[in-house]
């Protein structure tokens, strides 16, 4: 009888040990964090309107039970966010080329029309405008990022959004200026072109 | 014997719990972790201003036995609201909030301290050294130093712009106050 609890005491001792080390450790962390204060909120303070709309506390997906407001689906709803603004940087890239080959297919145009580069003139733009606006719906509506903190300045992203709004308004008015006023068509274009090039290179700087 | 043994093991153990020891708290106004990361195109800092932390002191050998080291995620300020958005999806930050330090291995050796001690980051467990410089006035124990760690040994996916991806080593100064 002796022997077992002997056995058993020092077979507890043993395992008690590394458990009593583990457990201090985890006791010096709660207690930091009874001290501490951490920001635990899942939805940012800011959000663009059209993702208020949709992933907003009071969001269409949140009221429709699509997407209710929980960490676990907040965890898979940040990395659909990242996978939408990585599909946004690439189809940029292609739209950037679009828009330049719109610039040297327009620019013939004007000094000589055929009516086959016109044609190709209008595949090209339509696809451009296309790959733009598939774009632009992929940054405005993918889900809010989970901090949006407000800087006085500009910076990268402030810049961007900025750009956004130009590149935007321009894309709009080369559209519905393109059978009514060739000037205005040409010039809304070039300064498509000219932000949303300068949008895309923001980012290499802070 | 065996009964001895035990014996010796369980007071062993019980040591940790019962033993006089005082806490050092860091001062997290005066302490700050940074972190330095490079792309081909840029680098950029990111500052941590909430640092928090308990070090357990033997008053009789005057020496740090135990030292734990908590920070969010969240608290990383690098400037750039984008960046720092970005960062906590690459870091899941809600499934990993915290970033850890423990050592109970700390030696000091005139004005230099080594830590050998645990980070706990993004889910995964890195046994590090750290060697940093130690400045102590009286009750007030100033530590500094900087290391490096490579993201993707836990398990960090790299982000990329411009199809680059961005350095896979994060160069980080440290700077902490016990008092």
């Amino acid at each position: 009888m002796k022997k077992k609890i002997s056995i058993i005491l020092f077979l507890f001792s043993l395992l008690s040990t590394p458990l009593c080390l583990l457990a201090q450790s985890e006791d010096l962390f709660s207690s930091i964090r009874q001290d501490v204060k951490s920001d635990e909120s899942l939805l940012p303070d800011r959000m663009i309107f059209t993702q208020r709309f949709l992933w907003g506390e009071n969001g269409l997906f949140r009221i429709t039970g699509i997407s209710p407001l929980d960490t676990k689906q907040r965890e898979k709803e940040l990395k659909l966010r990242r996978s939408m603004l990585k599909v946004h940087q690439i189809i940029g890239y292609l739209t950037l080329a679009g828009m330049v080959t719109q610039g040297f297919l327009g620019g013939k145009l004007y000094n000589n029309w055929e009516e086959g580069l016109y044609r190709t003139h209008k595949t090209v733009g339509n696809l451009t405008t296309l790959s733009y606006f598939t774009g632009a719906g992929l940054s405005l509506f993918s889900p809010p990022p989970l901090i949006n903190k407000k800087y006085k300045g500009l910076n990268s992203i402030k810049a961007h959004k900025y750009l956004a709004s130009i590149h935007f308004s321009a894309m709009v008015m080369t559209g519905i200026f393109k059978n009514r006023n060739k000037k205005i068509h040409k010039y809304s274009a070039y300064t498509a072109v000219g932000s949303f090039a300068a949008a895309m290179l923001v980012f290499k700087f802070n | 014997m065996k009964i001895k043994l035990s014996l010796l093991a369980l007071i062993f153990c019980l040591k940790f719990n019962f033993a006089q020891e005082i806490q050092l708290k860091i001062e997290t106004e005066e302490s700050l972790i940074k972190y330095k990361g490079d792309h081909l195109l840029h680098s950029w800092e990111g500052i941590n201003n909430n640092v928090n932390g308990i070090a357990i002191l033997n008053p009789k050998s005057n020496k740090i036995e135990k030292i734990a080291i908590l920070i969010y995620v969240r608290d990383f300020d690098s400037g750039n609201p984008g960046r720092d958005a970005h960062s906590l999806e690459v870091l899941e930050a809600l499934k990993y909030p915290e970033i850890r330090f423990y050592s109970e291995s700390i030696n000091v050796v005139e004005d230099k301290v080594n830590f050998k001690g645990t980070f706990n980051f993004h889910g995964i467990k890195i046994e590090k050294e750290l060697v940093g410089n130690l400045n102590r006035k009286n009750d007030i124990w100033k530590i500094s130093g900087n290391f490096k760690i490579i993201p993707t040994d836990f398990g960090i996916k790299l982000p990329s712009f411009l199809s680059v991806k961005m350095e896979n080593l994060l160069d980080i100064d440290y700077s902490i106050v016990l008092n």
